[in-house]
């Protein structure tokens, strides 16, 4: 076990966590997955509007490397498939059936699956439907099959505004946990870590064996496992690392010892627009309207993933296959008069200019509103203040935008961990974490 | 809602309605940056965030840069009363506080005014022709420029000199943000070598026609040796007086105290970097040893005067808590602004003590640094870089 305290960052004081309870929510009418959430990922449907397909059936697979599928988070009818732009799918929905079809695969006993070679995971994986779990580190695009990582990281933790308890979704699946943690050591030749935050290990990872443990403190984003893997194992340029989610660690060794593809997803509903902020157990793409129906669609938006790093969806669409939770955030489509003159009791701010910087701390109203016009960068100094991965922000957003893919790699772009803290304090109004998302991509691109 | 009253209300209608006229295609659509400043000052925009960062600070560029008017607030105040101070005790009436105050603004309002608005043209021109924001920036510039003026400038000198600043000093460069020189120091810059006469010597900085009074700092380059401190006793200045800042000289700078209040604000809210303010009055004070410690029996008495001076008089401590902070021409990154910071303490009492044509030596210091302000920036990138291919 091995501690580490992040200094810089910031805790964004929100209202409306989940609260620590955990219910059952029953079964949703429909599921749904959005191929847009995977980087890289250029999806091709292997389904139609119409068709009926199993848990666990594959919906797409990547063009460029059609090993790598998205299945489906439940059996039924595939009934709506949307798209965007120049026709990119974005979303598609499953009505579930009443019985539902379950893809099976061969079922490992715990001993038998704990004696299965690196190949035969890899397979097994790929199979089933749980191989878009892993994520690399840096640049966070699904591994590639052929590649053995330097390490594989658990995450554990979350200390975003509005977090997601890993204590809950983990109870009781200790040994699946644990067997997951096995699988993970046969795949990578270094080690497997599971990083938490301090004084919050869940008791799962507490009694895991076979994997390095690391604590962390501090704020947000020191709960962020792409930021803790920079403080465990910060990039170089030989070195890949892959990470995922515990539930989805607990999920692999579920999936290997049952032989098909787990749907079942501990689920927290956060912000101040829910109605019901607290933990729910329930499955795969389920929606947000589903967890928390009381929730206004037309007052509040519903993001997938946390307030800082979330994708946008319709209230009906499904929670993305990487976030285990909703943020409900009100929106702030409403102007106000001399908002910025105002002594701003309620004004939430880094900057200690607003009267609210009387109570440091205190969560406030928060909504989705930019909180001004958007003007020129003025090198306040403020993102270097937040950014707990010692890169330069402004001169790294300033390398991205004027192309120079060198300057933008010696100057960290593998080192950023998209926690969204230098857009959400920019007084520009800029759009940081998109320059640099857009970055990432087109470097990559380049690269190849 | 937010809007609580029908009147915001009727009055956020009426901006809707006449939008049309400004965007593209309306009949006014070159106007757009003048509605868009009219809109955002009355109204804080109803635009949401997009991307994946979907909650913002409340803090924009507007409350920054109003904040930093504020925190001038003491040094506009203060400068107000003391023009009036120091015309009245010059021509022997009485000085009290409203009559102070009342000759003050009678003399400093004008040419806050002519400042505001011959720099709220061209500012207002450049975001037209180059379809950007009109800016808020200008709000801190416009008042800066004054603030460092002596009282007696012709109105005429001061359009010049904010035209300058803001045409030359900013909107060449790209505008807000792209500017490598303060522009309103680059104002003064060009007020102090264009007309000298008013801008220098003993005759421009009392209010008072005919009356003479040479700033501490002229004192004390004209006397001789160690004895400098009494030469400014003896020419009626303590250092109370100094630090109060009961002393001619511009109208704003000249209180250290109205500016040590600015800096607790600045600081306070987070909008002033407090590392240049630390770093350059560390920089001053070492630069003052250093004079004092090659300074010769016989060499200006600005050689001699001790550090704790130095930060009193003249325009260091405006210059260090308004001017040298500048977020767009100072150093970006926190490294540099630490050297950023020194380095101009240091220089301005180099350039004071040892270039006497030149006793107000702190505009040209941060000018200077100004100008390599990017370099140390580009010397700290360096190292983050460096740091990362040890790893990498």
């Amino acid at each position: 076990m091995s501690d580490y305290r992040i200094k810089r960052g910031y805790d964004v004081p929100m209202l409306g966590a989940a609260d620590g309870s955990l219910v059952d929510a029953g079964r949703p009418r429909r599921v749904a997955v959005r191929p847009d959430e995977f980087r890289l990922v250029k999806p091709k449907l292997l389904v139609n509007e119409g068709d009926t397909v199993s848990a666990g059936q594959p919906l797409f697979q990547d063009r460029k490397r059609p090993e790598i599928r998205v299945v489906s988070p439940g059996g039924g009818l595939v009934s709506e498939i949307r798209f965007g732009r120049r026709r990119v799918c974005e979303e598609i929905f499953v009505d579930l059936a009443e019985q539902e079809d379950v893809a099976e695969h061969q079922s490992y006993s715990p001993d038998e699956a704990r004696s299965l070679t690196r190949a035969q995971i890899v397979e097994i994986l790929l199979d089933v439907g749980l191989w878009p779990s892993f994520r690399t580190r840096p640049y966070s695009v699904i591994p590639d099959p052929e590649s053995v990582p330097d390490a594989i990281f658990v995450g554990a933790s979350d200390n975003d505004p509005l977090p997601f308890d890993h204590a809950l979704a983990l109870a009781g699946r200790e040994e699946d946990f644990q067997l997951g943690l096995d699988l993970l050591g046969r795949l990578t030749e270094g080690k497997v870590h599971v990083c938490t935050l301090a004084g919050k290990v869940p008791p799962a990872v507490a009694q895991a064996r076979n994997c390095e443990k690391h604590a962390f403190s501090g704020p947000y984003p020191a709960g962020r496992i792409e930021a803790q893997i920079h403080y465990v194992m910060p990039h170089k340029r030989v070195r890949e690392v892959w990470y995922l989610d515990a539930q989805d660690c607990a999920d692999l060794g579920d999936a290997v010892r049952a032989g098909r593809y787990p749907v079942a997803r501990v689920v927290a509903v956060g912000g101040e627009g829910a109605v019901n902020a607290q933990h729910y157990r329930t499955r795969r793409g389920v929606p947000a309207s589903h967890l928390d129906p009381a929730a206004s669609p037309a007052a509040n938006r519903f993001v997938s993933g946390g307030p800082l790093t979330g994708i946008r969806i319709s209230s009906d669409c499904g929670l993305g296959l990487y976030d285990c939770k909703f943020s409900v955030i009100p929106e702030g489509d409403q102007p106000e008069f001399v908002g910025w003159m105002l002594p701003g009791f309620h004004k939430l701010s880094r900057f200690r200019s607003y009267a609210s910087a009387m109570m440091p701390g205190k969560a406030q109203h928060l909504d989705t509103n930019l909180g001004g016009g958007v003007r020129a960068h003025v090198a306040t100094g403020i993102y270097e203040d937040v950014c707990a991965v010692d890169i330069l922000p402004a001169q790294l957003m300033k390398a991205i935008l004027v192309d120079d893919v060198e300057e933008a790699e010696s100057l960290g772009i593998a080192d950023c961990a998209e926690c969204g803290l230098c857009t959400h304090v920019c007084p520009s109004k800029i759009e940081f974490g998109e320059i640099i998302s857009n970055g990432i991509v087109e470097y990559l691109r380049e690269e190849g | 809602m937010k809007l609580d009253f029908e009147e915001t209300r009727d009055l956020w209608k009426k901006f809707e309605e006449l939008r049309p006229l400004f965007t593209k295609g309306g009949r006014f659509e070159k106007l757009y940056p003048l509605f868009e400043a009219q809109e955002t000052f009355l109204f804080v925009p109803p635009h949401t965030a997009k991307g994946r960062v979907h909650v913002r600070d409340a803090m924009d560029i507007k409350r920054l840069m109003s904040t930093v008017i504020v925190a001038l607030l003491p040094c506009i105040l203060w400068g107000m009363w003391n023009v009036g101070y120091q015309k009245l005790a010059a021509l022997g009436e009485p000085t009290g506080f409203l009559a102070c105050i009342g000759h003050g603004a009678w003399h400093m309002l004008p040419i806050i005014l002519v400042s505001y608005a011959a720099g709220g043209v061209w500012e207002v021109l450049f975001a037209i022709v180059r379809k950007h924001e009109v800016n808020e920036g200008f709000l801190v510039t416009g008042m800066l420029f004054p603030l460092v003026c002596p009282p007696t400038l012709p109105l005429w000198m001061v359009a010049a000199g904010i035209s300058f600043g803001v045409v030359i000093g900013k909107e060449v460069f790209g505008g807000t943000g792209m500017n490598i020189l303060n522009p309103a120091l680059t104002a003064r810059a060009f007020v102090f070598f264009a007309y000298p006469a008013h801008m220098s010597g003993d005759a421009v900085w009392g209010a008072a026609d005919g009356v003479t009074g040479a700033t501490p700092l002229a004192v004390a380059a004209a006397s001789e040796g160690p004895g400098v401190v009494n030469a400014l006793g003896g020419a009626g200045y303590s250092l109370r007086d100094a630090f109060l800042g009961l002393v001619p000289g511009s109208m704003g700078e000249g209180s250290a105290l109205a500016c040590l209040l600015g800096a607790l604000v600045l600081i306070a809210t987070g909008v002033g970097a407090w590392r240049i303010m630390v770093s350059m009055v560390i920089g001053g004070v070492v630069g003052g040893f250093l004079m004092n410690a090659v300074a010769g029996p016989t060499s200006s008495g600005i050689m001699h005067l001790p550090p704790h001076w130095h930060l009193m008089v003249g325009g260091f401590a405006f210059g260090c808590v308004y001017m040298a902070t500048d977020p767009v021409s100072a150093a970006a990154t926190h490294t540099g602004k630490w050297i950023y910071g020194f380095l101009i303490g240091v220089l301005a009492v180099l350039i004071r003590a040892v270039n006497p044509a030149y006793p107000e030596g702190v505009m040209l210091a941060i000018l200077f640094m100004n100008v390599f302000a990017p370099l140390i920036d580009h010397f700290v990138v360096r190292g983050n870089i460096k740091r990362r291919l040890a790893r990498v």
